[in-house]
């Protein structure tokens, strides 16, 4: 009988780690347990908020390469205003793309496929205007040229989707959804976000939405979230006008999942109660087990 | 000069008609408001001159007076028949020599043959007995024969070139077709014989010289009966017989329902008067954004035939928009605040069932709840599934949910019912 002295032990521990890792991507970053870290700013004003989630997570620059695109993903699905949150903020969204010209992108594109009629939601909300005076893009995913069909090999039931091509070829995604009440998935959170830039909605809701809602981000992979809960709709979501409050806080992270499952407990409620961050965590895409996720709270 | 006048009088109908300037005015502010960071969007409140299209077919006194009252009411829209209602009182048919671009188009066709130019002498008046059956109806409230008027045919005419084109638009067309046609065969067959307008004009001129002359024609027939002779009274005999008629007709025609009642426009009349008033100008088929005002062919029965209907799928009745409200020639559909278009019910929707993904295939799916402006969908908690239902006290009938309904058939459609006001709904983004 052969014994193994601890230096073997180790050498064999770490190779059998690495291979597993490099194999399951997915889980080894669910299974870092305490290094996953999810950002709370507390404040009112919002540029300081979001300089100081980012001086926590590294500074723009760690994610915003020079000369790449940006593409953001705010919520502008409704025509809804600013205060009555059914969409991104504005100030917050007009704050990020501020930020990732002077970090140094060639160009931040904002694509959304609205539900309601585009040109209403995008006025309304105010993003397109606050947008076009610090000098983004943002435009309507009405046409067929904007989408590209993508095979999703890891997905259970959304095998194939057509999804925004400035979504899938930029340099940095960044997801920035707004926490609200949903009729049909509880809550609408950041990874129900991506829903707004797949051209067919219509077969999620014909086949599982929660499923699908997982299934898209097995693709869909942004570099970050930054989720707006500087006022969240408690009732009557998605479109309101529902019941509010104003837990005035930016959730940063870039964990999709972990994000989610912390916002849930705005409106109290278990990450696990939602179907989709359940799914998402036992596929490997995150982490929603908040036991693993060190919660930083910062005031600015 | 006067061909210059008449020809120029033609192109401003027809842009009013095509409705281009408002179209050109808002393209110019949207761009122009893109160009300064702005977003790019007209709102539904701002005056873009849609409304010009309404004044062509308005200024008919035909149509305006038998619609007035049909309605028995007037608005300021009812004013503008005012200049042709007096022209033609002092000067008989001066409208028609001077401005009517439809009998341009008709000289004009006439032209071509000037062999048969007087061959329509021979043509019953069919244009006097068209008024006549219009102004009896008119008094039963519901004018026949409106839309025979020669300035919404013209309107007609030019107000379908939109896309979609599709066979079912164009239909508007045939009218001036039809007159061209007539009056290469019979030249001046359609102003002299058919046109009601023509005829009104000479009747208001007839009457006010009737009125001047009544005293010389009273001596006359004190003189005639002295005399031996019996009064003159033929022309009033038959005068009123067609009234009667008219009356008669109007109120069988009033009964021809078609199966089912159609989706109106919001503000449209109530569906006994609406087909006799509405002129089938096309002008709020070619106001609306969302192209979903068709006219009809069939659904609302013989005697709508070319009414505007609302076919829902896949657009909807915006819940920022009363475009259609504001070109109304006639007032079949009243002229609305976008508020009061948001309190009126044009329909309800209807959930079946056995399509119903939630109902049916215990599937989470409520797009129609998640879509709807109003809140009007209810959620029946079914074990584990939420599933949805309509209340009727809230829903308008605007058609998002049928829009969005994510099922292979369309589970939650909306059906037409007789237009009602609703408590008002505070609107998301208002």
């Amino acid at each position: 009988m052969t014994s193994m002295n601890r230096r073997e032990f180790l050498k064999t521990t770490v190779a059998t780690t690495a291979i597993v890792s490099s194999v399951l991507p997915g889980i080894s970053s669910a299974a870092e347990g305490g290094k996953i870290t999810v950002y709370v700013v507390h404040g009112k004003d919002i540029p300081k908020m979001v300089a100081a989630g980012m001086a926590k997570l590294g500074g723009w620059e760690k994610f915003v390469k020079k000369g790449q695109k940006v593409t953001l993903k705010p919520n502008v699905a409704w025509i809804s205003k600013p205060e009555q949150g059914a969409d991104t903020d504005p100030v917050l969204v007009a704050t990020c793309v501020t930020a990732c010209k002077t970090a140094g992108a060639s160009e931040v594109v904002i694509p959304e496929k609205s539900c309601n009629d585009w040109k209403q939601s995008f006025a309304s909300s105010g993003v397109l205007a606050a947008v076009n005076k610090v000098g983004g893009r943002m435009y309507a995913l009405t046409e067929d040229k904007h989408f590209r069909k993508m095979d999703l090999p890891n997905a259970k039931v959304l095998k194939q989707a057509d999804v925004a091509i400035d979504v899938l070829d930029t340099g940095c995604l960044i997801n920035m959804p707004v926490a609200k009440s949903h009729v049909l998935t509880t809550l609408t959170l950041g990874m129900k976000n991506w829903m707004g830039s797949v051209k067919d909605r219509q077969f999620w809701h014909r086949n599982q939405l929660h499923q699908c809602v997982a299934d898209c981000c097995t693709l869909i992979k942004p570099a970050l979230t930054i989720l707006d809960a500087t006022r969240i709709m408690l009732t009557k979501g998605p479109r309101g006008p529902g019941e509010q409050e104003c837990p005035n806080q930016i959730v940063f992270g870039t964990d999709p999942v972990a994000v989610d499952a912390y916002a849930t407990t705005l409106f109290k409620k278990e990450p696990f109660s939602i179907q989709h961050i359940k799914m998402a965590h036992d596929m490997g895409i995150g982490c929603g087990d908040l036991k693993q996720v060190e919660i930083v709270n910062i005031e600015a | 000069m006067r061909l210059v006048i008449r020809i120029l009088v033609l192109v401003v109908a027809a842009v009013f008609a095509t409705q281009i300037i408002p179209v050109m005015v808002e393209r110019r502010l949207e761009s122009e408001s893109l160009a300064n960071g702005g977003t790019g969007i007209v709102a539904s409140t701002a005056v873009t001159g849609r409304t010009c299209a309404l004044l062509l077919p308005a200024l008919s006194p035909f149509s305006a007076v038998s619609s007035a009252v049909a309605k028995q009411s007037v608005g300021w829209v009812f004013l503008l028949c005012i200049p042709v209602f007096v022209m033609s009182v002092i000067k008989g048919r001066w409208f028609c020599f001077h401005l009517c671009p439809t009998g341009f188009l008709a000289e004009m066709a006439g032209k071509l043959r000037p062999g048969s130019k007087s061959k329509f002498v021979s043509m019953p008046r069919a244009g006097g007995i068209i008024v006549l059956f219009a102004l009896g109806g008119a008094v039963l409230g519901y004018p026949i024969f409106l839309w025979l008027d020669p300035l919404c045919i013209f309107n007609g005419f030019f107000s379908v070139w939109h896309v979609p084109l599709t066979l079912v638009t164009l239909l508007p067309v045939i009218g001036l077709i039809f007159i061209i046609a007539l009056s290469v065969w019979r030249p001046n067959a359609w102003c002299y014989r058919f046109c009601p307008l023509g005829f009104s004009q000479e009747l208001l001129g007839k009457a006010w010289r009737h009125v001047l002359h009544v005293h010389t024609q009273k001596r006359q027939a004190i003189l005639s009966i002295e005399a031996g002779h019996k009064p003159d009274t033929g022309l009033g005999r038959r005068f009123f017989l067609a009234l009667v008629a008219g009356g008669i007709s109007s109120f069988a025609a009033r009964k021809v329902f078609g199966k089912q009642q159609p989706i109106r426009p919001p503000g449209a009349i109530t569906e006994d008067k609406f087909t006799a008033i509405c002129i089938r100008c096309g002008n709020c088929v070619r106001a609306c954004p969302k192209k979903i005002i068709v006219p009809d062919i069939g659904q609302s029965g013989v005697a709508g035939f070319l009414t505007p209907v609302i076919k829902m799928d896949p657009n909807f009745c915006a819940e920022w928009c009363n475009e259609c409200t504001k070109v109304c020639p006639t007032g079949a559909i009243t002229r609305i605040s976008l508020t009061e278009k948001n309190n009126i019910a044009i329909g309800t929707a209807f959930v079946t069932k056995s399509n119903c993904l939630a109902w049916e295939k215990d599937q989470a799916c409520m797009v129609c709840d998640e879509y709807c402006p109003f809140h009007a969908i209810k959620t029946i908690k079914r074990g584990e599934v939420l599933c949805p239902e309509v209340d009727p006290a809230i829903c308008r009938g605007c058609g998002f949910c049928q829009a969005g309904c994510p099922a292979e058939r369309k589970a939650i459609i909306v059906h037409g019912k007789p237009q009602r006001k609703l408590a008002h709904v505070k609107l998301q983004g208002t």
